[in-house]
């Protein structure tokens, strides 16, 4: 199964890109927890991750076709 | 009733079925305070002047200075050093002399938040960092007041419409639902460190124009509920549910007899990694196994049947009540579902001085999952 994962503002920055692709991930927790294994620094970001464009309260379970988007806040104006 | 002189200026709003003499009569008796004049601000306080705001107030303690012109543009290199309010108002006044300005040439602080906006029915938050964003929630969380948020960073901008009442009387989500805690300062920079696509506030500010006008005028559907991502280098609208979380709504609604003794730049300041300290679900395991003596709460509000072992349950709505059984002496971990809610409380002990509490990362949810993968 395949996850796409978006990622907004300084977020994408911080990636290096605005988007990627996971597989074999079974919930956000874990999601969350791969992401930060693979970049240490997302850690001190704040942001909330919604799937399928709803942000989400708690652990979700993923599947096939979802997609997840990391949202932080935005400074400026 | 509106004048002959206005019948002409509106004509091409009274054409329309949505607004027509009952809309623009609307927006001639209302009140809406633009909080900052600068990217946003700009095209917000034109749009809103064209349309026939009746009493509009400009907000903003900033000068003009070159480094704003390529995107905001209600003043020109003439007025550099001057005060963006003095000069915005004489360009609006100009574009529209049936609309009475307020100047507020000032930083909106707590000390004057809640003696300004309450003159207003709408808020427009234009301002560009997160002290007066949370100020702005919290004062219009307390008088009850929706406002509508507009943010941008480098390419992309959010916008949604806060703590508005739906048909049944019933207010919607605020930012602090959507943002319970500010970011580290570091990890959060504005336009002036990172740089802004001069087009970008242009396009939020005149979506939160349109939204401030769809309150007024009671036309089409609010943003509430939702945010509303723009990027210009994808060309996208991504539009996310929030929910309301009354917990994060209490947090703005305790301030209502103090807020003047809140210090919001402190507030955002503290960088969550600094200030609070987290604890893995690895590593609670680790700690119960040895029997290490901590206090650990549940800070959930009903009763779940997946608590953990050894916990006592004090519901985060009645933390007040019960913080005298909180022994400062003694680690502190606190949960929740997902380690949001926990987060808050995490902080809200740190500030009174308990110096030894941590929030369980990922709440119960991270728990279970440990525990189910020893299985």
């Amino acid at each position: 199964m395949k996850v796409k994962i978006l990622f907004f503002g300084i977020l994408s920055e911080a990636v290096g890109k605005q988007e990627m692709t996971l597989t074999n991930i079974s919930d956000s927790d874990t999601l969350q927890s791969h992401l930060i294994s693979l970049i240490p620094g997302l850690k001190d970001y704040t942001f909330r991750l919604a799937v399928n464009q709803e942000f989400i309260e708690s652990n979700r379970t993923l599947k096939d076709g979802d997609v997840v988007a990391m949202m932080p806040p935005f400074a400026g104006g | 009733m509106l004048s002959k002189e206005e019948n002409i200026y509106y004509s091409r709003h009274l054409l329309l079925q949505e607004i027509g003499e009952q809309g623009q009569l609307r927006l001639k008796n209302a009140s809406v305070l633009v909080v900052g004049a600068g990217g946003l601000g700009c095209p917000v306080l034109s749009y809103l002047t064209g349309a026939g705001v009746g009493h509009i107030g400009v907000l903003d303690a900033d000068l003009v200075e070159k480094t704003n012109l390529h995107r905001q543009f209600l003043f020109g290199t003439s007025k550099i050093g001057q005060p963006k309010t003095d000069a915005v108002i004489n360009h609006l006044q100009d574009l529209n002399p049936h609309i009475y300005f307020t100047e507020h040439f000032l930083r909106l602080i707590p000390k004057n938040a809640i003696d300004i906006i309450k003159n207003y029915e709408i808020v427009v938050d234009a301002t560009d960092n997160f002290p007066s964003r949370y100020l702005i929630n919290d004062a219009c969380v307390i008088l009850d007041k929706p406002f509508v948020s507009g943010s941008i960073d480098r390419f992309q901008g959010q916008i949604s419409v806060f703590n508005y009442p739906d048909s049944e009387g019933t207010n919607g989500p605020t930012y602090r639902c959507l943002f319970p805690l500010p970011p580290s300062p570091e990890t959060a920079p504005d336009c002036s460190q990172n740089g802004v696509l001069g087009v970008l506030p242009g396009i939020i500010g005149n979506l939160q124009a349109s939204e401030v006008i769809k309150m007024i005028t009671g036309t089409g559907n609010i943003l509430s509920g939702k945010v509303l991502v723009v990027d210009t280098l994808r060309s996208s609208f991504y539009s996310i549910a929030i929910k309301r979380n009354e917990h994060a709504v209490e947090q703005a609604m305790k301030l209502k007899e103090n807020i003047i003794n809140f210090d919001y730049d402190d507030f955002c300041q503290s960088t969550l990694s600094e200030s609070i300290k987290q604890i893995s679900s690895q590593e609670l395991s680790k700690k119960l196994i040895s029997r290490d003596t901590i206090q650990l709460i549940d800070i959930r509000e009903n009763d779940c049947l997946d608590y953990i072992e050894g916990s006592v349950s004090i519901p985060m709505s009645r933390l007040d009540k019960n913080i005298s059984h909180i022994k400062k002496d003694i680690p502190v971990v606190i949960y929740c579902d997902l380690g949001i809610n926990s987060l808050i409380t995490t902080k809200i002990l740190t500030d009174l001085g308990f110096d030894n509490v941590l929030n369980l990362t990922g709440g119960i949810e991270a728990w279970k999952n440990l525990n189910e993968n020893k299985k």
